[in-house]
């Protein structure tokens, strides 16, 4: 081989690092959609998502582009985002249309979890990630799809023994709709993030094609999640103030006449004692 | 003449009514242990003590309602048992306006849930009729 040639192979490798070296860096500068999840009734984590059945009336909606680096000269690709929460759960559904021919049978859309608020807005997103969720699709035309729990260590992504959340995703015409569920304040697996009340976390929506993390990231954005407290009680209304004290008089009552039976009882014991002594 | 004296025939029968009327008070005693733990437990779920299911969803709600007037039907069918006994050892039937006052103490415990007052309404017709049954046979 000619030492031209050597040179032009070696060139084209530094180009070729270089290029996918910043396609998929995860440093993205710059303000990010800050959401406070409400509270609702939790919904179903099938992957289907229907306007009509109100699953997802009560979460933060909105809009969203997935970019392929931070120079916004890409298009990206836009998503509708809904998150919500529970006591006990934290719901996240991503929505969006892209055409039959731009998509693949390995696609996959993730949520990787910093273990913090990302408050400095020149901090390096990457080293504060430490948690990865995936819902990765081996063979889109058939719909199988698995949910994967990754953790990560410096840049490195993990197979997270113990599977924590619940992801699912249905490919209805041109629409995917993935949905994820992640435990709030009760995970005691230290391969993920513990997301605390009150906290804020980074959440960063991941799109790609492919199962090597994260060579295959394609697109992404970041949001700020903040887990809110569960909502105080309400007090108890009127209704609900009867409804206790008629419990309380029924079953006082109730327990009188049970009290007074159980002496009938007892009496009823000493009268056949007599009865028999006479007999 | 034989030697050997005819055995009174009247004393294992004074010890037959005793022993049944020790098992009647014995029945008398367990049932009605057994309705005070039943109406312990009605006034836990149905009083809104103890909330049996948070979450909310066909299933959950009808294992609740089938829960809450199951506790009730049971506690009806203990005190029917223990009072039926009661008043038999007292040589007496139960007569109609007792089966309706027990009737309606099993049913009161209800009168707050429209779903568990349905069912029990419905399962207390059908113990009537099972005790009817029994009591025929």
């Amino acid at each position: 081989m000619r030492k031209k040639d050597i040179k032009i192979l070696i060139s084209i490798f530094i180009i070729n690092v270089i290029f996918t070296s910043t396609l998929f860096s995860l440093d993205v500068h710059g303000q990010y959609i800050e959401i406070d999840p409400p509270y609702g009734i939790a919904p179903e984590i099938d992957g289907f998502f229907n306007d009509t059945d109100n699953e997802w009336d009560k979460a933060f909606h909105t809009g969203l582009q997935l970019y392929k680096n931070e120079t916004q000269t890409d298009p990206g690709l836009p998503i509708d985002l809904w998150i919500m929460q529970n006591g006990t759960e934290l719901y996240i559904c991503i929505r969006f249309e892209l055409g039959q021919d731009s998509r693949k049978d390995d696609e996959f859309m993730g949520l990787l979890i910093t273990e913090r608020r990302i408050i400095d807005e020149n901090v390096n997103i990457s080293e504060d990630i430490v948690d990865a969720k995936f819902i990765q699709f081996s063979n889109k035309t058939t719909g199988e799809f698995t949910y994967k729990d990754y953790y990560i260590n410096e840049d490195v992504y993990y197979n997270d023994p113990s599977s924590n959340g619940n992801g699912a995703s249905i490919l209805e015409e041109e629409t995917i709709v993935y949905e994820f569920q992640l435990p709030v304040n009760s995970s005691d697996d230290d391969n993920d993030v513990f997301l605390d009340y009150g906290e804020d976390y980074g959440f960063v929506i991941v799109y790609g094609e492919g199962t090597n993390y994260p060579a295959d990231f394609k697109k992404f954005n970041i949001v700020i999640v903040e887990i809110n407290y569960p909502p105080a009680e309400p007090p108890p209304g009127l209704w609900e103030q009867v409804r206790f004290v008629l419990s309380i008089m029924i079953f006082s009552f109730l327990g009188v006449l049970l009290g007074l039976y159980t002496y009938k009882i007892i009496l009823l014991k000493n009268k056949i004692e007599r009865y028999r002594k006479n007999v | 003449m034989s030697k050997f004296k005819k055995v009174p025939e009247k004393v294992p029968k004074k010890k037959k009514s005793r022993s049944d009327e020790e098992f009647a008070y014995r029945t008398v005693i367990i049932s009605t242990i057994f309705s005070s733990i039943f109406l312990i437990l009605s006034m836990l779920f149905n009083g809104g003590i103890i909330t049996i299911f948070n979450q909310q969803s066909l299933l959950w709600d009808t294992l609740d309602v089938l829960i809450k007037g199951g506790v009730i039907l049971l506690f009806y069918f203990f005190t029917m048992i223990s009072y039926g006994n009661y008043k038999e050892l007292n040589g007496k039937p139960i007569e109609f306006k007792e089966l309706l006052l027990l009737f309606l103490l099993a049913l009161v415990q209800s009168s707050l849930h429209p779903y568990v007052f349905g069912f029990t309404l419905f399962g207390l017709f059908l113990l009537i009729g099972y005790f009817y049954l029994i009591q025929e046979s």
